[in-house]
């Protein structure tokens, strides 16, 4: 009697352990999106100038027919309806990693085709671009410019667009220590003291770019 | 020996061999990729040219201000007050040393802001807090506040208050508007009237 009670107890917690492992394992959340790069991988595609298109490749890839590049259109329904590049398709921002767009960004890997993120500006397409390439999507790429250069792009190649860049500098440096410097040589300066002493020479002549109220 | 009690020992064993064999996993406090899109969504890392000038003529020791550039364009021209942390080694030590100041407003910015944000997701993406990115970078930043355009005539009155407050950190900043065109004008009017033959003038004064 005593003996038939101590093998039911324990097949009772031969049963328990098992059931707690199954509805461990079955239960256990494994994230969907997990991140495929090192930071420092990442930190390293952005000098990679095979990761971005310029507007000049784009140009191209807009002619092109055989349907190896997909545009996709990260902005929001409403600017999506009201124009796009044909054929693009509408992934907004907050639904990039819906399963849906997961699932077409993973058909598009599967073809072998390319896919081409542009935004309202090249900033909105950045963020997008670079979670895919973290998590590990190498076929997409990023659109050095904004909508309206794609699209005027698009509409008339005959047209030169603003073959401008985002991140080019404007600021004409050598300009402003022409008018900044006599000035600044005069005047006891906070901050960009360095500057100042470089061309103290000039003070004397140019007085014209006075102050004033 | 009851069977039952090597059945149970068997199992305990497996999962002990189990474990062994599992992925170490991943101890470092890095932003889910869901919640790290949900952060790039929100535009509210982005500060304006004129909060963080305002931020800077007021001194704020919160404030730090990082250019993202290369050192050349850094030395070339940056913001007064700014660091210099290329985005190439945004993750050596050092550069993780200063940003990990968890009492600092860290802003960055970059010719634009496309560099800087990319910048800051990596540092979001690394758990890092209080990180903003300054939105349109110096390109903007020059163009609003070194080149300050007046506003017209009829333009609301906040329009001239921001003109004057851009006017007054230029020159807080460089001793001068200096491309701020049509104070210029005015000052260069003034010249002709007031000169004595000198040239010397030394009217580079303002008030």
């Amino acid at each position: 009697m005593d003996e038939l009670n101590k093998t039911n107890r324990l097949t009772i917690a031969v049963i328990g352990i098992v059931l707690v492992i199954i509805i461990g394992l079955v239960t256990l959340r494994r994230p969907d999106i997990k991140y495929s790069l090192t930071p420092a991988e990442s930190l390293a595609l952005l000098n990679d100038p095979a990761s971005v298109i310029t507007p000049e490749k784009a140009t191209a890839l807009l002619k092109d027919s055989s349907g190896k590049t997909v545009f996709i259109d990260v902005r929001n329904s409403i600017a999506f309806d009201r124009g796009h590049i044909k054929n693009a398709v509408n992934i907004p921002v907050r639904e990039l990693f819906a399963k849906k767009s997961m699932s077409a960004f993973r058909d598009i890997e599967k073809a072998g085709q390319t896919a081409v993120l542009y935004g309202e500006t090249q900033q909105q397409a950045n963020g997008p671009w670079f979670m895919l390439r973290q998590t590990g999507f190498k076929n997409v790429l990023l659109f050095t410019g904004s909508y309206t250069q794609l699209d005027i792009a698009n509409s008339d190649s005959t047209t030169r667009f603003l073959p401008q860049l985002s991140e080019t500098p404007l600021i004409n440096t050598a300009a402003l220590k022409a008018i900044s410097t006599p000035v600044a040589g005069g005047k006891d300066i906070v901050k960009p003291a360095q500057k100042a002493k470089k061309a103290v020479a000039p003070v004397k002549k140019e007085a014209s770019s006075g102050g004033g109220c | 020996m009851n069977k039952r009690y090597l059945l149970l020992a068997g199992i305990i064993i497996a999962l002990g061999v189990g474990i062994l064999f599992m992925p170490a996993k991943d101890t470092s406090k890095q932003t889910q990729p869901e919640l790290l899109l949900a952060a790039i969504d929100d535009p509210s890392r982005f500060l304006s040219t004129d909060d963080i000038t305002d931020r800077l003529v007021k001194k704020d020791p919160a404030l730090m201000v990082i250019d993202v550039r290369s050192e050349s364009q850094f030395k070339a021209f940056s913001i007064p007050g700014a660091i210099n942390i290329p985005a190439d080694s945004l993750l050596s030590a050092s550069a993780q040393e200063i940003l990990n100041q968890k009492e600092m407003d860290k802003v960055f910015y970059s010719n634009a802001d496309v560099t800087s944000d990319q910048a800051w997701i990596i540092c979001k993406r690394m758990g890092m807090q209080r990180i903003y990115v300054m939105q349109g970078g110096v390109n903007k930043w020059f163009n609003t506040i070194v080149k300050a355009e007046k506003p017209a005539e009829a333009a609301p009155i906040e329009a001239m208050e921001l003109y004057q407050f851009r006017i007054a950190a230029c020159q807080y900043f460089f001793g001068s508007p200096l491309m701020a065109s049509t104070p210029k004008v005015a000052a260069d009017k003034k010249k002709v009237s007031v000169v004595k033959k000198k040239s010397e003038a030394a009217s580079g004064g303002g008030c």
